[in-house]
């Protein structure tokens, strides 16, 4: 298996400050006005892409038991029609190549969508 | 071990390389001798020893006899090398295995390597890519996949640029290597990439510089300085004073090109009858004498602009690839004249090994794809359906198991761990939804247990699907692939197109029916059915194009007499790696015949060249002579000027020496092709005036005649040939004109054949043949005739004249000449 924990030395620095710029994203996305300031984390995001790290917001997209690239928390008392509705940590790639690793798992809280 | 081919190579003219596809990127293995990525193809062969690379190329100059480079260029001919240490002349494909064999001892991973994707230039026809099968062969690979330099190139360009900046569009690939020029014209959309054209000339290329430096600085100043000189018998003859010299100034002189690109002078040293020699050259001297052959490549970017209705601005880019184009000189000349952004992004040397080995990550090994040859101890065998290529998030998965599959589990893993089945109970049917990473090469693991979570053995352990990447959808044919049939009418024989240029392989022909144009008697001696199989343009003639093959159905292979008129149906395939096979099926005996073609040697010798280029003469003078007496003065001038060149052409063939070892007679050889092409289009366009002369005279005869004495009936079909016929006359199209032209023949034979006093005239022009055979029978016919002709009974008379016809010896009726015995 090819992927990497958030501890790994190589990744870990990058890992951290991804972390930091998602919630920075998050905090932004909630004010009021804060798009002048979006349009500089994008830029910022790119040019982590450039280096071959991508972050990823699984938020909305559906989920079951196959999906590795997620540590699930499972909200309510159902196991079917699984959604992710909130995102702790986002998931992160490093592209090698034309292949990525999953230098983190994203941490999600999921229920069922019917649920919602 | 992966199921996907991963190696790819590129077996260029002056070096090689060999890559390998890891998880979704390229690792070029460097030469672990010189730690470069390429490697000379260059082969020594040394008393005890055969060194392949810069250890051989070390040796080009010291012993020039024992070395070999280049030898690409001679790829599917029948020229070999004679070696000073070797007993045998070594051919292009032994050295080409040598140097197959050398890049795999890079590999040091302890693989074994037994399946690659080896390029080959797109202007390389059905022999030249067997010849290259052929070597891969002798080097130990069990299969093959060839792969076109310039979609090799596109496909490393197109996995290097972001997805954003490569979206549907055009563009072309320039690649002027050591030996070889093509320019492709290359399209994506759909995320698919293919070849929709080509042009390209198999003899042009860096060592061609070389050998201009040779023949333009050095010989003349050896000339100046020293002794008089020739380059074609003192330094290019095998026989040659100065053949050895020859060799290790190319050396020299490739060092010098190179060294132009970076400086503006070089300078060329040597030793020459012991005394040294200094030759300086300049960047612009340099750029003198490759100005002529790079606007020859500057001609074919615009005639593949023109035969695709494109202009500059319809293409994205021209990539720049080989090792050539590092030549500051060609980069702004071909932006200059072609009108179009070149780009340079890649590295020239790597491009075409980085895309082999994409595509290698996408090819499944031949020898693994067969279930049914696999062994294993479960005796489990697991068929798989899934779509390699994929836009979408997720892509269905179904497989069908065969064996046992009772308490055992499968699981499928994605190789970044970011997807996992878990353990699933096997069954005889398995479906899975496969989430995937987008943009990306996803691969899976596919691994079966027991119920102790123990490995068991299957057929099949990996896959991989990609996730928007471009794929290739097939390379397209060179040439057009056609046949020959008999033209009994002409006493000739004409092409029948099959598979047209740029047919996407690997391609199926529908059934093609033909007939036999005469009988074969089971059992009779050299009596055979030939179907020749031909390379080339299907509008020119059978002689100007080159052959594949010949599916030969011999008379001792029938089980009964073939009549003449009989059906074979015909049926043709090209793999991808361009094997042409034919089946034949004659329904009459209830037979097949197939035979596969893989030819891998084209011959050319000094004489023939020189032989082909005068006939080729002649042929021009006797349709000159034809056009004069026509007073058709545009054709005489169109074929002056031909012959001019052809002139030209000749002054050259006659200077080569019947042991030349350079490519110079393959380059001439291209020549009188080319020449051929023209003067056949140029004599074809007048065949149409001539078609149209002829339907028009038979147009009017016949419409003279039913006016005159035809029926209702005679003038429906009548109208009916002639309806449409704006469609063949203008412009003219000679199949149509042809076909028109017998409809209305048959029709004014009809009706002639009605008239009694062409009858009569025909009755009597037999009964002055009779002599020939005066039998009972034949008197009795005629009696019988003349009686008809007093009781006006013209429909028994017209039954008496083909009785009559028949019954003439075989060798007064006229005598019609079948070449291949089918049409």
């Amino acid at each position: 298996m090819r992927t990497t924990s958030a501890g790994d030395s190589a990744h870990s620095g990058i890992v951290t400050i991804l972390n930091q710029l998602f919630a920075l994203e998050n905090k932004v996305n909630k004010l009021v006005g804060g798009e002048a300031l979006l349009r500089n984390l994008d830029r910022i995001k790119e040019q982590f892409e450039a280096w071959g790290y991508s972050l990823e917001n699984p938020s909305g997209q559906p989920y079951d038991e196959t999906r590795t690239d997620c540590d699930a928390s499972i909200a309510g008392e159902s196991t079917e029609n699984l959604v992710i509705i909130d995102v702790i940590k986002p998931l992160i790639r490093y592209r090698d190549g034309m292949g990525s690793i999953i230098v983190q798992r994203a941490v999600v809280v999921v229920r069922d969508r019917n649920s919602l | 071990m992966s199921l996907t081919i991963d190696f790819g190579i590129d077996l260029g003219t002056t070096n090689s390389l060999i890559a390998k596809f890891v998880n979704g990127s390229v690792e070029i293995f460097k030469n672990p001798g010189t730690w470069k990525d390429t490697t000379p193809s260059v082969v020594a062969f040394r008393k005890d020893r055969i060194l392949v690379g810069d250890r051989a190329r070390a040796f080009q100059e010291k012993d020039p006899a024992n070395v070999v480079g280049h030898f690409k260029r001679k790829m599917g001919t029948t020229e070999s090398f004679p070696i000073g240490h070797a007993r045998e002349p070594k051919t292009p494909v032994e050295l080409s295995a040598h140097v197959l064999k050398e890049l795999k001892t890079f590999i040091q991973t302890g693989e074994n390597v037994d399946s690659a994707v080896i390029t080959v230039p797109a202007s390389f026809d059905v022999i030249q890519s067997n010849a290259t099968k052929k070597a891969a062969e002798e080097a130990g690979f069990k299969s093959v996949v060839l792969l076109q330099e310039p979609i090799a190139a596109s496909l490393a360009y197109a996995n290097q640029a972001s997805s954003r900046e490569f979206t549907d569009g055009k563009w072309l690939v320039y690649d002027l290597g050591g030996g070889t020029f093509d320019v492709a014209l290359v399209k994506i959309e759909n995320g698919e990439m293919r070849v929709l054209d080509h042009e390209g000339d198999n003899f042009l290329g860096g060592t061609d510089f070389d050998r201009l430096i040779i023949e333009n600085f050095i010989v003349p100043h050896i000339s100046k300085h020293h002794e008089n000189v020739d380059m074609a018998s003192d330094f290019q003859s095998a026989s040659g004073k100065y053949n050895a010299l020859f060799f290790a100034l190319m050396h020299k002189a490739e060092e010098a090109k190179k060294e132009l690109s970076n400086r503006t002078s070089t300078e060329i040293e040597f030793e020459f009858e012991g005394e040294d020699v200094v030759v300086e050259i300049t960047r612009s001297d340099f750029e003198g004498i490759i100005r002529e052959p790079i606007a020859r490549t500057a001609e074919m970017v615009r005639s593949i602009l023109t035969r695709n209705s494109l202009t500059p601005r319809d293409l994205s880019f021209i990539l720049l690839v080989g090792g050539s184009t590092y030549i500051p000189y060609i980069r702004s000349r071909i932006e200059e004249l072609a009108q179009i952004p070149v780009k340079t992004d890649i590295d020239p040397t790597t491009a075409i090994v980085s895309g082999a080995a994409y595509f290698a990550g996408t090819q499944e090994k031949q020898i693994i794809a067969s279930a049914d040859n696999f062994e294993n101890n479960s005796g489990l065998i697991v068929k798989a359906v899934y779509e390699k290529t994929s836009k979408d998030s997720t892509e269905p998965f179904f497989a069908r198991v065969t064996g046992e599959t009772s308490g055992l589990f499968y699981r499928i893993l994605r190789s970044d761990g970011g997807f996992d089945t878990g353990l699933r109970e096997l069954k005889e049917r398995i479906s899975e939804d496969l989430r995937l990473v987008p943009d990306s090469y996803n691969h899976f693991k596919f691994t079966t247990f027991d119920d102790r979570n123990n490995e068991v053995d299957t057929n099949f352990r990996e896959f991989q699907i990609a996730h928007n990447i471009i794929g290739v959808s097939g390379q397209p044919l060179p040439e057009d692939i056609c046949i020959e049939l008999d033209d009994i009418e002409n006493e000739t024989s004409h092409l029948r197109l099959i598979f047209p240029r740029n047919t996407i392989l690997p391609a199926k022909s529908p059934t093609v029916t033909v007939s036999a144009t005469r009988s074969v008697s089971k059992g009779s001696l050299d009596d055979a059915l030939y179907i020749n199989v031909l390379e080339g343009d299907s509008s020119y003639l059978p002689e100007s194009v080159k052959h594949i093959g010949t599916l030969e159905i011999g008379s001792s292979e029938l089980n009964r007499d073939l009549l003449k008129g009989a059906e074979i149906e015909l049926m043709f395939e090209v793999s991808e790696s361009r094997d042409v096979t034919v089946s034949a099926y004659i329904q009459h005996s209830d037979q097949a015949f197939k035979q596969v073609f893989q030819p891998k040697e084209r011959e050319v010798k000094t004489e023939w060249l020189q032989r082909d280029v005068e006939s080729l003469l002649d042929k021009i003078d006797s349709h000159a002579e034809e056009a004069k007496r026509r007073d058709d003065t545009e054709l005489l001038r169109e074929l002056r000027v031909l012959a001019k060149e052809v002139d030209r052409l000749e002054d050259r063939a006659l200077c080569l020496s019947n042991d030349d070892v350079t490519d110079v007679k393959f380059q001439l050889e291209d020549e009188k092709n080319r020449l051929a092409r023209q003067v056949n289009t140029s004599i074809q366009s007048r065949r149409a005036e001539i078609l149209l002369d002829e339907y028009f005279d038979i147009k009017e005869q016949c419409s003279n005649l039913i006016a005159e004495s035809g029926s209702d009936r005679n003038r429906e079909h009548f109208t009916e040939i002639v309806e449409g016929e704006s469609q063949f006359v203008r412009p003219p199209s000679p199949p149509l004109l042809k076909a028109k032209i017998g409809e209305l023949h048959n029709l004014y034979f009809s009706v002639l054949w009605r008239q009694p006093k062409f009858l009569t005239a025909e009755f009597n022009w037999i009964v002055e043949q009779e002599k020939l055979n005066d039998s009972d029978s034949v008197q009795k016919l005629i009696e019988q005739g003349q009686i008809a002709i007093i009781d006006n009974d013209f429909d028994s008379l017209r039954g008496i004249i083909f009785r009559l016809y028949d019954m003439m010896p075989k060798e007064k009726r006229r005598r019609r000449e079948a070449k291949t015995g089918i049409g």
